[in-house]
């Protein structure tokens, strides 16, 4: 018997409580909220290009080791980050919803182009969209609010250069 | 790291991932379904999360005493450049940095595709940043300040839950 209701499909609220009670217990053990997934993204490719190019990108990962991580957060962020990806799996097998999607060359540079673009500007900012919604900004540091208005301002702009790349 | 770290790391991070997809969380759709398609769904979780994050994250760090620097940051020009940089590749990716695992997954190939693309970024601004580090890090135009920090906290809260009950009332 499959699962349903607020695990199926939770409401707005449902899910914001949800999010937000996971948050509050990420701050407690962890020192950051629910952009820790993103540093263990981050943390998780330094850990693959030091084994696969080693010696590359020194400077950066040790700026980002010391600079702008709690040391707990950096530490427990790729657990985080396995988790998430554990928890989507199953999420997408217990109620099969794969759906396979068949388009053409054009899709998938754009998308390509795009993932390289992600990247580099969450390399930039040591974190992505969810960590400077869901932590930055509601902490009242000014570098969320000017970071949120980028971020806005850059999907904007992104969606008008669709049209052109694809 | 002890055991008990990884173990609660792991667990959060499933319940996190979890819900998630089931709740389809991606700020790129939030906002693309609200400028381009007129859906307010996606949105009204988008500012309801913000604000309950404001007021939930604000008091247990109080309440627990946890220093809530971690979690401010300086601001300087890599948060201008890196945030349009993001941006522009969400939206061309269709997806944001955690969401586009789940679409990935899902079957949708543009997004199996930006996790690709997304790695490579990655690498590659982490080998060009010596060369960036000079201009993008070395200048801020603030460093984290915590003046009046929970009156400033509590204030933002409101206006955050305010814009939350707006949003919650409009029709999706």
């Amino acid at each position: 018997m499959k699962p349903s209701g607020i695990i199926k499909e939770p409401s707005i609220l449902q899910a914001a409580l949800i999010f937000a009670a996971i948050a509050v217990l990420l701050l407690v053990i962890f020192g950051s909220g629910l952009g820790i997934a993103e540093t263990g993204f981050i943390k998780a490719v330094g850990e693959i290009q030091a084994t696969l190019i080693p010696g590359t990108g020194t400077e950066y990962w040790s700026v980002a080791r010391a600079g702008f991580q709690a040391s707990e957060s950096w530490k427990g962020s790729i657990y985080v980050f396995l988790g998430v990806l554990a928890g989507m799996a199953a999420s997408i097998l217990v109620f099969r919803e794969f759906e396979p999607s068949h388009k053409g060359f054009r899709n998938c540079s754009g998308g390509f182009i795009g993932g390289i673009t992600l990247g580099f500007g969450a390399a930039m900012l040591f974190g992505g969209a969810v960590k400077y919604f869901f932590d930055t900004l509601p902490m009242l540091s000014l570098a969320g609010v000017i970071g949120v208005i980028f971020i806005i301002i850059g999907i904007y702009v992104g969606n008008m250069l669709k049209d052109v790349i694809g | 790291m002890s055991g008990a770290f990884m173990w609660a790391g792991l667990g959060l991070g499933f319940l996190l991932g979890f819900f998630i997809h089931r709740a389809r969380l991606c700020i790129n759709d939030a906002f693309e379904h609200h400028f381009f398609r007129m859906r307010y769904g996606r949105m009204r979780l988008l500012v309801l999360l913000t604000a309950l994050c404001a007021i939930a994250l604000n008091l247990s760090a109080w309440v627990k005493g946890i220093s809530p620097e971690a979690l401010l940051y300086p601001l300087g020009l890599f948060t201008i450049a890196g945030g349009t940089f993001l941006g522009v590749g969400m939206a061309l990716s269709n997806s944001g940095l955690i969401s586009m695992f789940w679409k990935a997954a899902s079957g949708n190939l543009r997004s199996a595709f930006a996790v690709i693309g997304a790695v490579m970024g990655v690498v590659v601004y982490s080998i060009l940043f010596p060369s960036l580090r000079p201009g993008l890090y070395d200048f801020y135009f603030n460093k984290v300040s915590l003046t009046d920090f929970y009156v400033n906290a509590i204030f933002f809260s409101l206006v955050l839950a305010g814009l939350a009950a707006y949003f919650l009332s409009r029709d999706s």
